[in-house]
C-alpha cells in the first residue's frame, strides 16, 4: 500500500496540470477577445452620446447623431457610393476567383505555386503601394478616375478571398464527383453548375463576404483611385475625424461594424443552410 | 481437340462469344513522359461478359479504365465500343457507366435525385424519370430512401444507390473502380454477391477494376492480370489459377511454393526436374525453357504429408517448423535440409488427411497431382519474388 502514494501524488499533480492548461487556454481566448472587440465597443457606445463631442463614457443617451447622420447629403450618398462599390465589386471577385480557383487545384502544370504566390500579393503587397500604383497605371494609359476604376481596384484586392476559400473547398471536395457527373453524361458546364458549385457554395460564400467587407472599409486604396468626386464611406469617415471629433463619425462607425456583422452573419447563414442540405 | 499445350501458349483466351465485343482494345497505350502507364493492350469483352483487371498498384489498371471511360486520352490504340471507335469522344456521350471506390454520390442531392441525375442529363420525361428511379431503387432493394441524403446511409447502402444512378441510364459498358475496397470484409462479400447476381441479372457488360486476387477469382467470367502497364495473362478464373503464363502470374494469383529446379531432361510435353534433391516427371510449360535452371510451381494444397516416405512416388523428407490452424485449412510449413521450406495447406476434414502434424514433426511430403506443377524459366521478365528458396 506503501507504494501508491507517489503514485496517487503522481496523478493529483497531472490532473493540477490538465485544469491548468484549460484555465491557462480559457484566460488567453478571452483576454485576445476582449482586447480585440474593446475598441469597437467603445466607439459603438460613444455614438449614442448627447453630447457635442466624442467622448467616454458617453454623456448622456440619445440617438441625435445617428439622425444626423441621415440628415447629411454627403454621408447618405458616399454609404449608398460604397454599398455599390462593394458589391460590384465582391460580385465580379466571385466570378474572376471562383474561375481562378480551378487550375490553381485541379490542374497540374508548370508554375503554379507562383501563380497562386501571385495571387495571393494583393494580401501580401502594402495597400498603400497597390493604391499608388494602380493610380500611375490608370492615370498612364489614360483612363479617367471613375466608380468602374475604383470597383476593379478593389476587385484587385479583394479576389484572393475568394480564390483562398473557394480552393480550400474545391480541395475538399472529391474529384470522382466531377468524374460520375461526366460519365452520366452532364457536360463540362452541367457538371459545373448542377455537380460542382453547390458543393462550393460555403466556401465561395465565406470568400465573398470576406471580399464584401473589405471592399466596404477599403480606405487606402479609394484615397489614391477615388478621386475627389468619388467619396467612400471611410473616405468621409476619415475626413469628418480629421476636421473634429464630430460625435457623426462614431455613428458612421457603428454603422460600419452593423453592416460588417450583417455581412458576417449573412455569409454565416448562407454557410449553416447548405451544410443542413448536405448533413 | 486441340492439344492442351497449344492452349496454353495463348497469354490472352479470347472472349467466349463470337458476336461483336461491346469493348474492344486495340493496343492501347498511355504514356506520361518517359513512364508508359499502359502498354499496347488489347482486349475484347463480349457482351454481358464479366471481365476484370487484377494487378498491383501502379500496374495501370486505373489508367486503362480511365482510357475506357474517357477521361484520359490514350496515347495510341483505340477504344472501339460496340464498333464505334471512342478515342475522340468525350466522356459524357461514351454512355459508360462507372462506380467509384467512395461511390461519388452528389452530396447535395437527395438519393432519387442521383439516381435521377443520368436520366435528367438525357433530358427523359418527367413521369419516365419518377418510375425508373422507383423501378431502380427496388431493384437495389433500398425502395424507401429516396428522400434520404449519402451521408444518411451506410458504406453498402450508398454503394447500391451508386449502382442504381450507374444503371439507371442503360450504359453499354460497366465499369467498377474498386468499389468495394471501402467495406468492412463481410459486408464485402455480401455486396460482391449483391453486385455479381445484379450484373448477370442485367446481362451488364462489366469491368471490375480491382488489387484483391480473391474478389477477381470470385466475381470474373475472365481476369485479365496486369503487370507494368501489359495485360500478363487473361483467362477464366481456375486457368489463371491452374495454369499461370508466367511466374508473375504465379506469384500474384493464390499462394504458390516457388522452388528452384533444375531440368534433367526434356521429353514430349514432359519434363524431368530436380527440386531440393527430389526428381519429378511434370509436364512441360508454355514457355520454352533454357539452360538447366528453372522455377517449379507448386501450390500449398498439391502437397500432402505422411509419415514415412511412401516407396511408389518422389517424396521429401523434413520437419515441420510451422502448423497454424486457419479453421477448415492446416498450414503447415516443412523444412527440408538447409534452405528448403515448402508450404503445405490440407483440409481438416478430409479422411485420408485428416491426421494434423505439429511442429516439429518428422514428415514426409508428397505432390498429390504432378501434372499441376508447373515449370517457369528461372529468368521470366516479371517474377517478383522467388519463394521458399
Amino acid at each position: 500500500m506503501g507504494q501508491r502514494v507517489p503514485e496517487r501524488a503522481g496523478r493529483l499533480g497531472g490532473r493540477v496540470g490538465h485544469a491548468v492548461f484549460w484555465v491557462a487556454i480559457w484566460t488567453l481566448a478571452l483576454a485576445g477577445l476582449l482586447y480585440l472587440l474593446l475598441p469597437t465597443l467603445i466607439i459603438v457606445l460613444a455614438s449614442f452620446t448627447a453630447g457635442e463631442y466624442i467622448t467616454f463614457p458617453p454623456r448622456g443617451l440619445s440617438l441625435r447623431w445617428f439622425a444626423r447622420l441621415m440628415a447629411l447629403e454627403e454621408v447618405r450618398t458616399s454609404a449608398w457610393r460604397s454599398l455599390i462599390v462593394a458589391t460590384a465589386a465582391t460580385a465580379v471577385a466571385v466570378v474572376l476567383g471562383v474561375a481562378a480557383a480551378f487550375p490553381l487545384v485541379r490542374s497540374r502544370f508548370a508554375g503554379r505555386e507562383a501563380l497562386n504566390a501571385f495571387l495571393m500579393s494583393p494580401l501580401i503587397l502594402p495597400s498603400l503601394v497597390y493604391g499608388l500604383a494602380g493610380l500611375m497605371f490608370v492615370s498612364a494609359i489614360g483612363v479617367p478616375l471613375s466608380v468602374p476604376v475604383l470597383v476593379l481596384s478593389h476587385v484587385a484586392i479583394i479576389v484572393p478571398y475568394v480564390i483562398r476559400t473557394t480552393a480550400a473547398s474545391l480541395a475538399l471536395l472529391d474529384p470522382h464527383l466531377e468524374e460520375a457527373a461526366r460519365s452520366l453524361g452532364a457536360n463540362a458546364w452541367k457538371t459545373f453548375l448542377r455537380v460542382i458549385l453547390p458543393n462550393l457554395l460555403p466556401g465561395i460564400a465565406t470568400g465573398a463576404a470576406f471580399a464584401f467587407i473589405s471592399s466596404f472599409d477599403n480606405l487606402t486604396v479609394s484615397l489614391f483611385l477615388a478621386g475627389p468626386r468619388v467619396e467612400t464611406l471611410p473616405i468621409r469617415l476619415f475626413a469628418m475625424i480629421n476636421f473634429d471629433l464630430d460625435p457623426a463619425a462614431a455613428a458612421i462607425s457603428a454603422v460600419l461594424v452593423l453592416i460588417t456583422f450583417a455581412v458576417v452573419l449573412l455569409a454565416h447563414w448562407a454557410v449553416g443552410l447548405t451544410r443542413v442540405v448536405r448533413l | 481437340m486441340k492439344p492442351a499445350v497449344a492452349i496454353e501458349r495463348r497469354a490472352v483466351t479470347p472472349s467466349p462469344t463470337s458476336a461483336r465485343p461491346d469493348l474492344r482494345l486495340v493496343t492501347v497505350s498511355r504514356r506520361y513522359g518517359p513512364v508508359t502507364a499502359v502498354d499496347r493492350v488489347s482486349l475484347d469483352v463480349a457482351p454481358g461478359e464479366f471481365v476484370t483487371l487484377l494487378g498491383p498498384s501502379g500496374c495501370g489498371k486505373t489508367t486503362l479504365l480511365k482510357c475506357i471511360a474517357g477521361f484520359l486520352p490514350p496515347s495510341e490504340g483505340q477504344v472501339v465500343l460496340r464498333d464505334e471507335v471512342m478515342n475522340d469522344v468525350l466522356p459524357h456521350l461514351r454512355n459508360i457507366g462507372i462506380v467509384f471506390q467512395h461511390y461519388a454520390l452528389f452530396p447535395h442531392m437527395t438519393v432519387a435525385d442521383n439516381v435521377a441525375f443520368g436520366l435528367r442529363m438525357r433530358k427523359r420525361p418527367r413521369g419516365a424519370i419518377a418510375s425508373r428511379v422507383q423501378e431502380m431503387l427496388r431493384l437495389v432493394r433500398l425502395p424507401g430512401f429516396a428522400d434520404r441524403y449519402p451521408h444518411q446511409l451506410s458504406g453498402g447502402q450508398q454503394q447500391r444507390v451508386a449502382l442504381a444512378r450507374v444503371l439507371a441510364v442503360e450504359p453499354v459498358l460497366l465499369l467498377l473502380d474498386e468499389p468495394f475496397g471501402a467495406l468492412d470484409k463481410k459486408l464485402r462479400v455480401e455486396m460482391q454477391l449483391e453486385v455479381k447476381q445484379l450484373v448477370a441479372l442485367l446481362g451488364m457488360t462489366t469491368i471490375f477494376v480491382t488489387h484483391d486476387q480473391e474478389e477477381a477469382m470470385r466475381m470474373s467470367d475472365r481476369v485479365a492480370i496486369m503487370h507494368a502497364g501489359r495485360i500478363v495473362q487473361c483467362a477464366a478464373p481456375e486457368v489463371v489459377y491452374d495454369r499461370p503464363y508466367d511466374l508473375f502470374v504465379a506469384d500474384f494469383i493464390g499462394s504458390s511454393n516457388l522452388l528452384d529446379g533444375r531440368i534433367l531432361g526434356t521429353g514430349a510435353a514432359r519434363l524431368r526436374v530436380e527440386v531440393a534433391g527430389v526428381p519429378l516427371d511434370v509436364p512441360s510449360n508454355a514457355t520454352p525453357l533454357t539452360g538447366e535452371a528453372a522455377v517449379v510451381m507448386v501450390r500449398p494444397e498439391n502437397l500432402a504429408l505422411s509419415d514415412t516416405r511412401p516407396p511408389d512416388r518422389p517424396a521429401w523428407a523434413g520437419v515441420d517448423s510451422l502448423a497454424l490452424h486457419t479453421g477448415p485449412v492446416m498450414e503447415y510449413e516443412v523444412v527440408i535440409g538447409e534452405t528448403w521450406r515448402l508450404r503445405v495447406s490440407r483440409p481438416r476434414m478430409q479422411v485420408e488427411s485428416a491426421r494434423v502434424w505439429a511442429k516439429g514433426d518428422r514428415v514426409a511430403v508428397t505432390v498429390v497431382d504432378l501434372e499441376a506443377v508447373r515449370v517457369f524459366p528461372s529468368s521470366t521478365a516479371g517474377a517478383t519474388s522467388v519463394r521458399s528458396l
